[in-house]
């Protein structure tokens, strides 16, 4: 059982004096709510080899666009060329879910074309997409301040973007996505590109191994699909869990008293949890996210100089 | 001096007495399914097959006595189609040797007639008087064969028969210089003196003169002159020997146009066109030409022309779509060239959906307001109606915004603009929200007069009509709202009054998600005999509650991540 000590005196005699420290308890409450916002951006690779493989993804991923809105999820969608300048691609170049007849748009969104001229800078482009929606960027609108970020490559092809992002893009690109992870916001890099270490070939044709943007995938926690899967059944499905993880971090109102914490989750205590100290906010951390829609009480003492 | 016919030979009528001449014996006398194309009967190397190759073959024919002619001419009517290496040629007998015979104007190769003629042509030979004999030789190498040589006719003539041969040498090209002149360079041939050339030009359609070119040589040059902008010059020429004229072209004419320039690099600076106009740009053209203005032209757009001094304009665009423009230069004698096409994917700004789409005076609601292209953006998005006072703007992502506006209790009924900005700018939506009538305001009905300190119970709030939704309560300092049941119009909630909750009038806010309700209620002083208290107590959520209640609680409740 845990208990609360308290000494502690109230009444409505005003010549009474004030307690020297007073010891007050407070209970904060939160709702999970079922996700944070999401930005997705798709860099897909617009080089002539592409055509049969982009009208394959189009349909795959016509799903998620789907599945979003019943996610509860406030997402935002934005296309770019492979081997582009990093301008989303479009008008409106960024879908929301109010877009009219979104999901045929995001489809034919994805069919970048062919024309593209090598080489497949992929992370390049997607630095200069993220560059460009920052505030009268190109882009700008495409980023927003609470939304975590998801990048998902499509390509045959491995990134060459030595050219524009140095000797080691993948730091290179990590570094600029740890820009978009301020304020507490994810970022996760998913990928459908050539299998690892030997590539591979399907009806669509053949496509290298994809290591630069497997290596992404894995410092950061996406999803990784072949491109030569046969017809990338349940893809936006997995692309969409990685989208949406629930808030594990609730900033309390107060700072409590070293030890007071007690964690109720839908009425049921728990334990697992810890608490950190950012900028004079405490801030209460799940090992693991509450579910989806679950109460979050959160009681503890905070003592209040007299 | 007019020509005489001395021969006559129409293959068409009889074979004219050709006699063949070869190894192979390939002429033929006919109707030819090869070759350049001819109604009637030809003589022909294979009426119906290419000629043989490696061979040389001929067709003689005797001339009339020549010596007492002044100009003996030699006419043929032919066409060829003869491989590379391969030719025809015209050779004479004086009696005694056999000489190759070149055309006035010369073969159009080493090999003589070779390649393909366009169609039928006529040839003219100025040949000896003492000629008495005429060999028509073709001649084919080992390699490559083609239809071969076709003859029509063959006659000569004493006297002029033969046209100058006029042959351009440099011709006026399309110009932006309106001051002229445009020289036409010509070489014209004859086998008599050529005595004049002459052309005649016109503007638009309209004869203008014709002026002399003088002679250097061969080499004649007429000067056209200056022509004002945007004219189109044709011109012709004619050449005379003094018996027989030439013109050039043949038929029709040449042109060029004096034009002022496009501006160049039209477009727009932009990286993205959003909004209800376009900004676009251009350089002037490249002219000395006094440039008065420009005019911008959408194609195939509703939105007509504008008009500018400079060279920039802001043209508008009132539906979302692919818009093209094209923008010519405004000179003193009209316009210049249209720049090429400049087409774009334009975003106009649209209001989708304003929910709720009125309020009444005195009411405090959030607006879901969704857009199309307005770009909204946290933190630029400002929204702002007239005559109301907006709390808050909640950007959810770039087509939707929340906003919370409290209605002044004295607002006047009536439509209002809403006026949002987004990244590309501010947009206004005409009429876009309502203020209604006052008298059919909804709102609480019935609601507690007071409740006492230290109170802990429910309490009801009767709404005018149903709430949307489960209501957050927000009674203010020291009382504790701890649950909330909402049955269409009515909300049952659970309250505790602090002890030391301050007494007096307040506003219970009830927040249904839409709409933020709110009632008057009042704390009343329960007279409560000081004591002290200390104690330890077990844990438990109602402990806290007892406890909490005792010592004045402060309670938060807020949404992680609520979106």
């Amino acid at each position: 059982m845990w208990w609360l000590a308290a000494c502690n005196e109230f009444g409505l005699d005003p010549t009474d004096p004030p307690p020297p420290d007073a010891r007050v308890v407070v209970t904060d409450t939160f709702e999970q709510a079922p996700i944070s916002p999401v930005d997705l951006l798709f860099v897909v690779d617009d080089t002539s080899s592409m055509g049969q493989e982009q009208q394959a993804l189009a349909m795959a991923f016509a799903p998620l666009t789907a599945a979003l809105p019943t996610s509860g999820v406030s997402w935002q969608i934005g296309v770019i060329a492979g081997t582009g300048n990093g301008k989303m691609i479009g008008a409106p170049y960024v879908l929301t879910e109010s877009t009219p007849d979104v999901r045929s748009v995001f489809s034919e969104r994805l069919k970048v074309g062919t024309r593209g001229r090598p080489p497949e800078a992929a992370l390049y482009a997607a630095t200069l997409a993220l560059d460009e929606a920052r505030e009268g960027g190109a882009n700008q609108g495409f980023r927003r301040p609470d939304a975590s970020l998801h990048v998902v490559f499509v390509s045959d092809d491995d990134d060459h973007s030595d050219a524009g992002l140095g000797a080691d893009p993948v730091a290179s690109f990590l570094d600029r996505l740890a820009l978009e992870s301020e304020v507490d916001r994810a970022v996760v890099v998913s990928a459908v590109a050539g299998d690892t270490p030997l590539g591979c070939t399907s009806e669509r044709g053949a496509a290298r191994p994809g290591a630069r943007y497997a290596e992404l995938v894995d410092r950061t926690g996406g999803v990784f699909e072949s491109i030569c899967g046969a017809s990338f059944v349940g893809l936006a499905g997995r692309l969409l869990d990685v989208s949406v993880e629930p808030a594990t971090r609730f900033p309390l109102s107060q700072l409590p008293e070293a030890g007071s914490v007690r964690v109720v989750v839908d009425g049921l205590a728990v334990d697992g949890t810890s608490l950190t100290i950012e900028q004079g906010v405490a801030w209460l951390v799940f090992a693991s996210p509450p579910p989806v829609g679950a109460e979050v009480e959160v009681t503890y003492i905070v003592v209040v100089s007299g | 001096m007019s020509a005489v016919q001395l021969l006559d030979l129409d293959f068409d009528r009889d074979d004219g007495g050709m006699i063949e001449v070869g190894a192979t014996g390939q002429w033929e006398w006919g109707i030819p399914s090869t070759g350049p194309a001819t109604p009637g009967r030809v003589w022909a190397t294979r009426l119906d097959a290419n000629y043989v190759n490696d061979a040389t073959d001929a067709l003689e024919v005797d001339l009339p006595d020549l010596t007492a002619a002044v100009r003996p001419t030699l006419v043929l009517d032919h066409g060829y189609d003869v491989a590379t290496n391969d030719g025809a040629t015209l050779w004479l007998w004086d009696g005694s040797v056999w000489s190759l015979a070149a055309p006035i104007g010369g073969y159009p190769s080493t090999y003589g007639f070779t390649a393909r003629s366009d169609g039928f042509l006529t040839s003219a030979w100025a040949i000896p008087s003492d000629t008495d004999r005429a060999r028509l030789v073709f001649h084919a190498d080992a390699t490559g064969s083609a239809p071969g040589w076709y003859l029509r006719a063959l006659s000569v003539w004493d006297g002029d028969v033969t046209a100058p041969l006029v042959t351009p040498i440099d011709t006026p090209q399309d110009t932006t210089d309106p001051l002229g002149p445009y020289p036409i360079h010509l070489r014209v041939t004859d086998d008599v003196a050529v005595v004049s050339v002459r052309v005649e030009y016109a503007w638009d359609g309209v004869f203008m003169g014709s002026i002399d070119a003088p002679a250097d040589g061969s080499m004649f040059t007429a000067n056209l002159p200056g022509a004002p902008l945007g004219t189109r010059v044709a011109w012709s020429v004619t050449a005379s020997d003094g018996a027989q004229n030439a013109r050039w072209p043949a038929t029709g004419s040449e042109s060029f146009r004096v034009f002022l320039p496009a501006p160049e690099h039209f477009g727009s600076p932009d990286p993205r066109l959003v909004g209800d106009h376009v900004h676009l740009t251009w350089d002037p053209p490249a002219t000395d030409v006094p440039i008065l203005g420009y005019r911008v032209d959408e194609i195939g757009g509703d939105e007509g022309t504008v008009d500018v001094e400079s060279t920039a304009a802001d043209l508008p665009v009132s539906t979302p779509g692919s818009h093209t423009w094209v923008v010519a230069a405004h000179h003193a004698g009209g316009f210049g060239d249209a720049s090429p096409r400049y087409t774009a994917d334009v975003e106009v700004p649209g209001l989708a959906a304003v929910l709720p789409p009125s309020a009444w005076p005195g009411d405090h609601v959030r607006l879901n307001v969704t857009t199309r292209s307005a770009y909204l953006l946290d933190p630029v998005t400002t929204v702002s109606i007239e005559d109301v006072t907006v709390a808050s703007v909640d950007v959810l992502d770039v087509d939707t915004v929340v906003v919370e506006i409290n209605v002044p209790q004295d607002a006047t009924p009536g439509p209002r603009d809403l006026v949002v900005n987004g990244a590309f700018g501010e947009t206004t939506f005409r009429d876009a929200f309502e203020v209604s009538d006052a008298s059919g305001r909804p709102g609480v009905m019935t609601a507690p007069g007071g409740v006492e300190q230290g109170f802990s119970g429910t309490v009801l709030f009767t709404a005018s009509f149903a709430y949307a939704g489960d209501v957050h309560v927000d009674a203010g300092a020291d009382i504790v709202v701890s649950g909330s049941v909402v049955n269409d119009r009515v909300a049952t909630v659970t309250m505790t009054v602090a002890g030391d909750a301050a007494p007096g009038a307040r506003t219970v806010v009830l927040d249904d998600g839409d709409r933020l309700w709110t009632a008057p209620i009042v704390v009343t002083e329960r007279p409560i005999t000081p004591q002290r208290n200390c104690q330890t107590a077990p844990g438990g959520s109602a402990l806290v509650a007892l406890v909490a209640a005792m010592l004045g609680w402060r309670r938060s409740s807020r949404r992680a991540r609520s979106r």
